[in-house]
């Protein structure tokens, strides 16, 4: 029995290597999976006195560095704590779903002062590790609590409470609308980006009881935070219906809400960061999250050999802790009216006081 | 009127990416090769248009590169499975992974990201309605007009060329067109590196509308695009219909999300469903290359 192919073809290719080349090609594939996302900053700043030298190892969530968001944030916050008190990091900008448990043992197992996870999704996986690792100190950003026991005694859960700034940027959106209906777009559709919307409905039902709200979710999946095509076709859509402004809760898919908000000449609310540099043109406000100021006291803790587990293992962030807040002063609230931060900033002290109490869930 | 402008603008934004890598699929498969590759090519077709376009700041240069970057990944997948005779479909597997990495690699070295390039400038149109405004700048990508272009194209080749017809023979019945005297592993590459090429102008699409390259931006367009291949019955112009449809479906979702009370999942998982239907024989009859999924000898 003759194989045609090779007698017609001219080359003809060793065996061995027919069987090893795509092997080879995947383990290129899989190994270059790890070589871009570790960044170690090489530089020492000194350690003020009265402090520790630190080693700090943070994992990124989806939309890794860059995102102009919640990972930046995160960033920021390291940086300072690098410049300002000398602490020596690193960190991993995980590709896939399954490197994140495994950056965060890479991190642990080297003995780290604090292994920080960046991001909801991380709960289960700094669980995982925490349990693995009882010596080291691990804290994660946006921590969802587990459904049985209690959260272990090497992790602290740092929860910002987001309802009460969307509250605040709901009314701003609903006022710069002037009666005009306005949008969310959320990015995966899960307890925690429901209750940015649940917020975002009760501020704007506070200064418009019978404004619409138009809504919309990127998808089921981590993939809808990173997904701008799909933020811009739902902006757009809501745009189309007449939204006036779009608040958006998406990590880089809302920069697809600010494109089509500038494609249109509509406006846009940011989240987590002030993100008026993305689209200056529309960016209405953004609803701060100050993960650069919790990320940057984790490592401060850390460097005063201090470890506040908050109660029962969770600190939350809200208002009156001013780790939740919105962008109306300085040239970054110039599409803001005088008499919309009047009203919302009325609203704050309402809030802070106690006199108002903001929804987490959807009714 | 403007729900419905923007409607269709944005079946002309979801569906060139689609298009051009179902073409592109259909290119490769009619040369008997299987291509899960799309999803590669995408990614690397959108990454090369971005930076280009972002380094030159021309579009237009940011196009040619992507032609080049095409030509590129096509010989190295025909490396694989033409030269080294790699299984296609694990090689298309593990081009994958490469083109994810790989992106991701080149995004840090350049960028010191590994998730995000910066953004290329915006256009605004504002003065007209959203509808008309989103339909003008759905208009403007250059990627829309050289669709048809590819279609007709790709049609008159498969009918009038010595290529298109030495591809087909290839892909139906190789051990005819080798006592023909055609070379198999010329006529593959051939095809794979046009293939190639003319998918990561869906990339290029894909990046150039979202004004930016974002890791893993492909999101499986790709594979969808497999979708429309085997739906068009690997012909040009079927296939370029089907990649409408599901565009079209996509964005008909995007529409009726938040605006209609239906689970978002339920409209997502639409595109998805009409494939499994047709694929399973359920609408219509999909009859594939005679030497597709062989190892390619025939």
């Amino acid at each position: 029995m003759f194989r045609h192919g090779e007698r017609i073809d001219r080359r003809t290719v060793s065996p061995f290597l027919s069987r090893v080349g795509p092997g080879v090609l995947l383990l290129l594939a899989f190994g270059s999976l790890w070589l871009p996302a570790r960044g170690v900053t090489p530089a020492r700043a000194s350690v003020p006195a009265g402090l520790r030298r630190v080693r700090i190892g943070l994992v990124f969530d989806v939309g890794g560095r860059g995102d102009k968001s919640f990972n930046d944030g995160a960033w920021e916050g390291l940086e300072r704590a690098r410049r300002e008190l000398g602490a020596e990091v690193e960190y991993v900008e995980p590709g896939d779903a399954d490197d994140r448990a495994s950056a965060l043992r890479l991190f642990a197992a080297r003995g780290f002062d604090r292994v920080i996870g960046i991001g909801y999704i991380f709960s289960r996986d700094v669980d995982e590790v925490a349990r693995d690792y009882p010596g080291v100190r691990f804290a994660c950003v946006d921590y969802a609590t587990p459904e049985r026991g209690a959260v272990l005694p090497n992790t602290v859960g740092l929860v910002f409470r987001e309802e009460e700034g969307a509250y605040l940027v709901g009314a701003a959106a609903a006022l710069e609308a002037r009666g005009a209906p306005v949008g969310f777009v959320g990015g995966m559709d899960i307890p925690l980006i429901r209750k940015f919307e649940a917020g975002y409905r009760a501020g704007v039902a506070a200064v418009c009881p019978h404004c619409r709200v138009f809504s919309g979710y990127a998808g089921s999946t981590p993939q809808a935070f990173k997904d701008p095509e799909r933020g811009a076709a739902l902006a757009t859509t809501q745009f189309a219906n007449g939204a006036r402004v779009i608040f958006h809760a998406a990590g880089s898919t809302g920069l697809g809400v600010f494109s089509a908000a500038e494609r249109v000449g509509r406006m846009a609310i940011g989240v987590d960061a002030d993100q008026y540099d993305e689209a200056p043109r529309v960016v209405l406000t953004s609803l701060r999250k100050r993960i650069d100021v919790v990320v940057f006291n984790v490592v401060r803790d850390a460097a005063r050999e201090v470890f506040d587990r908050g109660d029962g293992g969770l600190r939350s962030f809200g208002l009156r802790e001013e780790g939740v807040d919105w962008v109306h002063q300085g040239p970054h609230a110039r599409h803001l009216s005088a008499e919309t931060v009047a009203r919302v900033e009325g609203l704050r002290d309402a809030i802070v006081r106690g006199a108002v109490r903001v929804p987490t869930e959807l009714r | 009127m403007n729900a419905l402008l923007a409607f269709i603008a944005q079946v002309l934004t979801v569906t060139p990416p689609l298009l051009f890598a179902a073409l592109g699929g259909v290119v490769s498969e009619r040369a008997g090769v299987a291509t899960v590759a799309l999803e590669g090519y995408l990614l690397g077709g959108a990454f090369t248009a971005v930076v280009l376009s972002l380094a030159t700041h021309s579009v237009a240069l940011g196009l040619l590169a992507t032609l080049a970057a095409g030509a590129a990944m096509g010989l190295v997948f025909a490396l694989c499975v033409v030269g080294l005779r790699a299984q296609p479909i694990v090689a298309g597997v593990a081009f994958n992974v490469l083109m994810a990495s790989l992106t991701r690699v080149l995004l840090k070295v350049l960028y010191d990201s590994a998730s995000n390039s910066p953004a290329l400038a915006t256009v605004t149109r504002a003065g007209a309605s959203t509808g008309v405004a989103s339909l003008v700048d759905a208009m403007a990508q250059p990627t829309l007009w050289l669709a048809p272009v590819a279609v007709l194209g790709l049609g008159w080749m498969f009918r009038d060329t010595v290529l298109g017809l030495r591809i087909t023979a290839v892909g139906e019945h190789p051990r005819a067109a080798q006592t023909r005297g055609v070379s198999l592993s010329r006529v593959r590459t051939e095809a794979l590196v046009l293939g190639a090429m003319v998918a990561a102008l869906g990339g290029a699409a894909l990046g150039l509308h979202q004004r930016q390259f974002l890791a893993y931006m492909s999101g499986g367009r790709g594979f969808l695009a497999l979708a429309a291949v085997i739906l068009g019955r690997w012909e040009p112009r079927r296939a370029a219909l089907w990649a409408v449809a599901l565009g079209a479906l996509q964005a008909l979702e995007a529409s009726l999300e938040g605006v209609v009370p239906v689970p978002s999942a339920l409209l997502q998982a639409m595109p998805f469903a009409l494939t499994l239907l047709v694929v399973s024989g359920k609408l219509g009859r999909a009859r594939a290359p005679a030497a597709l999924g062989s190892s390619g000898e025939g």
